[in-house]
């Protein structure tokens, strides 16, 4: 079973159209890069893999579920339960401290507290940040934040991680651990992940990148020079 | 982008700031501006009406049936309530060649056959010949409609009414009414109507004018209640009031009469019910404080929610002073929107408020006629004052914060909440809350006439409710830890952790409503104490089986009495075993009217008058006040007296009697809460010596077996214009006219509960709106739209609990003030501290319901709106 | 603001004055007893005690007017201790001239008997308010304010009997029974006493002059005013004189002119016998009135014989009483005599016209 399917999935938004026909596959705990200019449609892509936004055809496979065919409820569910996302700007809870983001989720889907107390001390070492799991977002760095959100995407296990320019706001330094963590926890997971970026060094942790330009794919399977720079 | 500003004014920049930014901002969210003014113009409206209805209620007390003359210069009245005609035909010989406009009045009680209560008439004689030498004392004059045929003069069953007479029971002039004046039953024919003139209060609807013989000969009584006077205008005018005063001071003084001015009059008279209209417009204040905090919190959220753009603009230049003007000006505007609008709303508000307070007035106090409520250039100017001061208040700190704002932070940090940091300090709170003890231990402050204005209590209570407004940061660890043992719910916690370090928009909300809250349950626990004191007083002095009174003696002015003849015969009645008779007259003590009653007590120690002491007298028997002391007689004076007067027990003083002035000993003080006038009881057979054998009312003991029910009937149909009326009916009517002496008062709470709630749901909605970026956060955590708002109602539900809580105490401490402290100073009444627990229970659940409610519905619509993320 | 239906009650009160209860009215060979006659009269419908007069100080004159009315409801007595009486009505006037300024001033008073107005039926002592008229030893006092505007206290004393008009002692007025007066004059008077004005007391003194009339009827149908003049000649002699007018134009045959000669001698007149003509139109801007403020009176002068031609001169032109109570409005006013043959003034007199703005005959029948 795959971890994601897209097929021929089309979206515009009035009389622009921003994804034309885009299809491609992710095998389990594979790590793909998704790359192309401002506008090319890479964030639309992600949020209808996502279930944030529902495409106006094509289809959609998450595992064994077809995103076409849940309602609003069945997407919430899917965020839930199989997909986590990360995001550039961390987007972290700002009134709970980086072991709450972390167990979070947990709570939505019901555990009970020992078992999420036990959870999200492993994910919070996992992460490094066992020294730090009680402050709060705006007392951690950009890097520590990061690693919470990562802490949090993982929490649910899900099948598959989307990451939105994950290191578009850290240094590189920084930016060089976080992928490394990702790299590492995917692997050990085996979770697929789905990075949309910029930066060629993503690039690096993954088997593939997807080049887009004016809502299509130009797929390949090397490095390409980044053209944005 | 914004284009750089042409002028480095601050007004110039603050003009385009609010061009572009602000007024963009309203119309997008309109709706929260349009909540934000109605919220300002209530308060100014609740404030403005209570103003205007105060002074309408009572200004036409004094014009119209005080004053037959006009503005006389002068008023004659007697202490002990009557002038002879033997004095007014002395005054005029005093009076020598001295030019002056003499006119006597009489004023009666009266009703109206059959109408019972509602047909209550004030009968008012005056010399209908002499009364037109008025047009010799003003100008005015307009031109009236055709007369009607007979002759008036002289005539005792003839009169004049008002349009608002006949409006009112129908009819028109040549028809005749059935009448009692004095008890005494008239057929009185209406022989015209008296004209409205527009610059005069209307005409009351129970005015009867009749020729004054004629009205001493229906009523059996040959005495005046005053005489008026007028100076003739001209050039010496002067020197005929200064040789006038000399003549009147010296005629008053020979004849043991008074000698006052209208002004002096109507002083000492609104003096009455100023207390309790003070009180009003205090409340009323209150009302705009509450306001206040929420415009604040709008204000700050504003502030919050913009700061990316304001940050943008400090990089570009433009100065803190600048974004403070442009934000000044947005609440200087919210404020003269506000205020209009209050001030209209205000307007429509006093027309109904006016009724309720009149009628408060009357029952209390003294009767009074309502003018039309008039808004006034003055009174326009200071509720639009105070609504745009309050608003430009609110502004301050907002604005501040805003020009705070530094350019680089603002990219850090995403759109973190701060503002009203010094709420945080709960120091102040307590710091605050001694100040308020030390001003609320304070005695009251007495004005020239002689009003108690009890400022400690005032100015305690505005400082407990500032302190609170520090001090309530503390309960939100407390709610906020509940709810997250209370239930374990992803969103609970999420909710609970929201509460749990509250910014300063979150206490500024919680602070608003407890105000409002604490205002609300203060007067409710003011009036329940109040309903549970008067209960018990009934309890202890309603002994008797029946009381019969004259029409009318539920109005505190109203001079019907029982005659002599009518009350033998009801003590001869079967079934009537034994009669209190009390009497009771108005007399002038001081400067101030105060009751002179008296009681015959029947000999049966277990029947007399039971009296709650708060100074025992060593006897208290019925015939403790019998025994005089030479010239001195005991007496027993009520709270009121003893505080108004500052009398203690064994004090002595003088008051008049139409057989001159008579000494009286205080030999104790009790509780009365019948009416807030003093009243000093003496044994009646001296007052039957003093003044006549009439009696106000009567307490009657049934044998043994006879039916209440019966007797009462019995004696309505041979009196039919008596009030008869059975104990349980007597309490039940007793209790009616509280709950209606406390109309405005219920009023005020409800309104004061509404802002509150109102703002919390308005707060709520600012608090998600700029969450938005955390909602979609959640959103791609998997919430449902539904688990969103569970979230939101949760936050609501611990806020309005924060509040609540904090709001219940601050009543407690207000109630406090409120009973012990403002009640005993303004109107001299001890009461016992009662707190309504059933409604603060249903108070509290309708705040939490309704808070819930709001932010449920604020969370599910806000639920699918988009971030401010951008690509 | 009370004016406005202060004027409906009286209108209301007063009822007109056609009914024919049972007063008394005059008749020949009636014989007076004084000073009970000066006093009131409560069995006849009408009468009044007026006095006019001019007052002078070192360089200043004025003419004053003072009137008692007394309007009976009820013939008969009067009942002293009744503090508000319903059998009479008080109306009262007070007037004032003064030409130095062009002011002038007065009041009108109305109130029923008792406490606030009344005249006695032993002596002459009424009051009206705070104005009374009072027979004080040999002379009469009289206190008169105007507002806070003026005030006048006067002694009068008069300087020659008691005069009685009529040929036959009543003075009649028409050509029924009951249309007659008692008319009794003292037509000369000294006066001094003080005049308050202007804020200022002066000391004052002059001459005056005091009618008093009884009678239940004044004018017949037919008649709508009368103008009316009393002459004080420098000579000591006097003229009492009037033409009543009639709805035809011409005076009623009831005019007479009266001289009084130094003795007290009357001597009557009748309208074939004198001439009044109305000279000197005056337009009052408060009633819209004309009033011919100078008439030409031509009459035989008994001692001498000769025809003699007088014009009265008012001192100032606005005299008018205005309504007030009562509503009458008639012109009141001092003026000098102008003999037109010899061209000089020979004496002083007050004029008064009525019937020019409203119809007092109504109100007088």
């Amino acid at each position: 079973m795959k971890a994601l399917q897209v097929s021929r999935v089309t979206k515009s938004y009035g009389k622009t159209t921003v994804l034309n026909g885009v299809s491609f596959e992710m095998a389990p705990g594979e790590r793909v890069a998704l790359m192309g200019p401002s506008g090319s449609g890479k964030s639309t892509l992600l949020n209808c893999v996502g279930g944030i936004d529902r495409p106006d055809s094509g289809e959609i496979r998450v595992g064994d579920a077809d995103l076409s065919g849940l309602d609003e409820t069945g997407l919430c569910q899917l965020r839930r339960e199989k997909v986590s996302t990360i995001f550039q700007f961390f987007h972290l809870l700002p009134t709970l401290s980086a072991a709450e983001n972390v167990e979070f989720p947990l709570q939505l889907l019901g555990w009970e507290e020992a078992k999420r107390r036990e959870k999200v001390e492993s994910l919070i070492a996992e992460v490094g940040l066992a020294k730090r799991s009680h402050a709060r977002p705006h007392e951690l760095s950009g890097g520590e934040m990061q690693r919470v959100a990562i802490a949090r995407a993982l929490a649910i296990q899900p099948e598959l991680i989307l990451a939105d320019e994950p290191t578009g706001n850290l240094d590189s330094a920084t930016g060089d651990a976080i992928l490394s963590l990702l790299e590492d926890l995917s692997e050990r997971h085996g979770i697929a992940m789905l990075l949309v970026t910029h930066s060629r060094r993503v690039t690096e942790i993954c088997s593939r990148t997807l080049k887009m330009r004016d809502g299509e794919i130009v797929e390949s399977d090397e490095v390409v020079a980044d053209e944005s720079r | 982008m914004p284009t750089t500003p042409q002028h480095s004014s601050s007004g110039g920049v603050a003009m385009l700031l609010w061009r572009r930014m602000i007024w963009r901002h309203w119309k997008s969210e309109f709706r929260l501006t349009a909540l934000l003014v109605g919220v300002l113009a209530l308060g100014v409206a609740v404030f403005l009406s209570i103003r205007l209805a105060n002074k309408a209620a009572v200004s036409g007390f004094t014009l119209f049936t005080e004053s037959i003359s006009g503005e006389s210069d002068f008023i004659i009245r007697s202490p002990a309530g009557k002038i002879e005609l033997e004095d007014l035909v002395a005054l005029r010989k005093q009076l020598g060649a001295t030019p002056m406009g003499v006119f006597p009045v009489a004023e009666k009680s009266g009703v109206l056959i059959g109408e019972g209560e509602n047909g209550l008439l004030r009968v008012v004689g005056t010399d209908l010949v002499a009364l037109q030498n008025l047009r010799n004392y003003t100008e005015s004059l307009t031109n009236i409609a055709a007369p009607a045929d007979s002759p008036m003069l002289n005539r005792s069953d003839a009169g004049f009414v008002g349009q608002e007479f006949l409006d009112r029971w129908g009819g028109e002039a040549g028809d005749s009414f059935q009448v009692a004046i004095n008890g005494r039953s008239v057929d009185l024919e209406i022989v015209g109507v008296l004209p409205a003139d527009p610059n005069r209060p209307e005409v009351p609807d129970n005015l009867i004018l009749m020729d004054l013989p004629g009205l001493l000969e229906a009523s059996g009584d040959e005495s005046l209640t005053r005489i008026e006077l007028r100076i003739p205008p001209g050039e010496h005018e002067e020197k005929t009031r200064g040789t006038a005063m000399s003549l009147l001071t010296s005629f008053a003084d020979e004849r043991g009469l008074l000698l006052e001015t209208p002004e002096q009059r109507k002083g000492s008279i609104t003096t009455m019910s100023a207390a309790f209209r003070l009180n009003l417009a205090i409340l009323s204040m209150l009302s705009l404080l509450v306001g206040l905090y929420l415009i604040m919190q709008a204000m700050e959220a504003a502030v919050i929610k913009r700061r990316g753009e304001i940050a943008i603009l400090r990089s570009l230049g433009v100065t803190p002073r600048q974004i403070r003007a442009a934000w000044m000006v947005e609440s200087l505007v919210l404020g003269v929107v506000g205020s209009i609008s209050g001030i209209v709303l205000g307007r429509l508000l006093a027309e109904g408020l006016v009724g309720a307070i009149a009628q408060t007035v009357n029952t209390l106090y003294y009767e009074t006629t309502t003018t039309a409520v008039s808004l006034s250039g003055g009174e326009i100017a200071f509720s639009f004052g105070f609504g745009v001061v309050a608003s430009v208040l609110a502004g301050v700190v907002p604005s501040r914060e805003a020009s705070t704002t530094p350019p680089a932070q603002v990219m850090k940090q995403g759109t973190a909440g701060g503002g009203f940091r010094i709420l945080e300090e709960w120091g102040w709170g307590i710091a605050l809350g001694v100040i308020a003890t030390i001003f609320a231990l304070q005695p009251a402050f007495h004005t020239d006439d002689g009003v108690a204005i009890p400022v400690g209590g005032y100015v305690a209570s505005a400082l407990i409710v500032l302190a609170f407004t520090f001090l309530i940061g503390v309960l939100f660890p407390v709610v906020s830890k509940g709810l997250g043992r209370f239930r374990k719910s992803a969103m609970c916690s999420y909710a609970a952790s929201q509460l749990r370090n509250p910014g300063g928009r979150h206490r500024l909300t919680a602070a608003g409503l407890a105000a409002a809250i604490g205002m609300a349950a203060a007067m409710g626990i003011l009036v329940k104490s109040f309903e549970s004191t008067l209960t018990s007083w009934i309890e202890q002095m309603l002994k008797a089986d029946l009381y019969v009174s004259a029409p009318g003696s539920n109005s505190l002015v109203n001079e019907n009495v029982i005659p002599k003849d009518t009350w033998t015969r009801i003590e001869a009645m079967p079934g009537v075993d034994g009669v209190d008779k009390l009497r009771r007259y108005s007399i002038s003590l001081g400067e101030r009217e105060v009751y002179l009653g008296g009681s015959d007590y029947h000999d049966d120690p277990e029947r007399y008058l039971q009296l709650i002491w708060l100074q025992e007298p060593q006897e208290t028997g019925p015939n403790a006040l019998a025994n005089r002391n030479g010239e001195v007689f005991p007496a027993w004076g009520s709270e009121a007296l003893q505080r108004k007067f500052g009398l203690e027990k064994g004090d002595r003083f003088a008051i008049p009697t139409p057989q001159g002035e008579r000494q009286v000993e205080l030999t104790g003080v009790y509780a009365d809460y019948g009416n807030e006038t003093g009243t000093i009881i003496v044994h009646r057979s001296f007052l039957r010596e003093w003044f006549d054998d009439d009696v106000s009312q009567m307490a009657i003991y049934l044998t043994e077996g006879s039916a209440p029910e019966e007797v009462t009937e019995a004696i309505q149909r041979e009196f039919p214009l008596l009030n008869v009326r059975t104990n349980q009916r007597l309490r039940a009517e007793s209790l009616r006219i509280f709950h209606q002496t406390f109309a405005v008062t219920y009023a005020l709470e409800a309104i004061a509960v509404f802002i509150a709630v109102s703002g919390l749901g308005m707060a709520l909605a600012g608090l998600l709106l700029e969450r938005r970026n955390e909602l979609s956060t959640l959103k791609s955590l998997g919430a449902t739209r539904r688990d969103i708002a569970t979230a939101a109602l949760w936050e609501g539900v611990g806020l309005s609990l924060v509040g609540l809580t904090g709001g219940f105490l601050m009543s407690f401490l207000l109630g406090w003030i409120l009973i012990d402290v403002i009640n005993p100073q303004s109107f001299g009444w001890t009461l016992m501290y009662r707190v309504p627990w059933v409604s603060f229970v249903a108070l509290a659940i309708i705040t939490m319901v309704t808070a819930g409610g709001v932010a449920w519905f604020v969370g599910y619509r806000n639920a699918n709106l988009q971030s401010d993320r951008r690509e | 603001m009370k004016t406005v239906w202060i004027t409906l009650l009286i209108a209301m009160s007063l009822p007109s004055f056609a009914e024919e209860a049972e007063w008394s009215y005059p008749k020949q060979g009636t014989e007076f007893t004084f000073p009970r006659d000066h006093g009131s009269h409560p069995d006849f419908k009408i009468e009044w005690w007026y006095i006019t007069g001019h007052m002078m100080t070192h360089h200043r004159r004025y003419g004053f007017q003072a009137t008692f009315f007394r309007l009976g409801q009820k013939p008969g007595e009067v009942d002293e201790s009744d503090e508000f009486g319903g059998s009479q009505i008080y109306m009262a006037h007070m007037g004032l001239s003064d030409p130095q300024t062009g002011r002038f001033l007065h009041e009108e008073r109305l109130n029923r008997e008792g406490w606030n107005a009344g005249a006695s039926v032993e002596d002459l002592d009424l009051f009206n308010g705070n104005w009374s008229l009072k027979r004080k030893g040999s002379g009469i006092a009289l206190n008169g304010t105007i507002r806070s505007d003026a005030g006048f206290s006067l002694n009068l004393l008069p300087t020659k009997p008691l005069v009685r008009f009529g040929e036959t002692g009543i003075s009649k007025k028409g050509k029924g029974e009951k249309a007659a007066s008692y008319y009794l004059t003292y037509p000369r008077m000294e006066l001094d006493g003080e005049l308050t004005l202007n804020g200022e007391t002066l000391r004052v003194a002059g001459q005056a002059w005091m009618d008093h009339e009884i009678s239940s009827s004044q004018l017949e149908r037919g008649q709508i005013g009368w103008d009316w003049t009393c002459i004080q000649f420098e000579d000591g002699r006097e003229i009492m004189g009037y033409i009543l007018r009639t709805e035809s134009g011409e005076p009623s045959p009831f005019s007479r002119l009266v001289w009084i000669d130094e003795k007290g001698k009357l001597t009557h007149q009748t309208p074939e016998e004198y001439s009044w003509k109305q000279e000197g139109g005056w337009t009052s801007p408060n009633t819209g009135a004309t009033y011919p403020v100078k008439p030409v009176i031509e009459t035989t002068d008994p001692k001498s014989g000769k025809k003699r031609t007088f014009q009265l001169i008012p001192i100032m032109e606005a005299q008018e009483m205005t309504g007030g109570a009562g509503g009458v409005s008639y012109w009141e006013g001092a003026c000098d005599v102008l003999d037109l043959s010899l061209g000089e003034v020979v004496g002083k007199a007050y004029l008064e016209m009525t019937g020019y703005a409203d119809n007092i005959a109504d109100k007088l029948r």
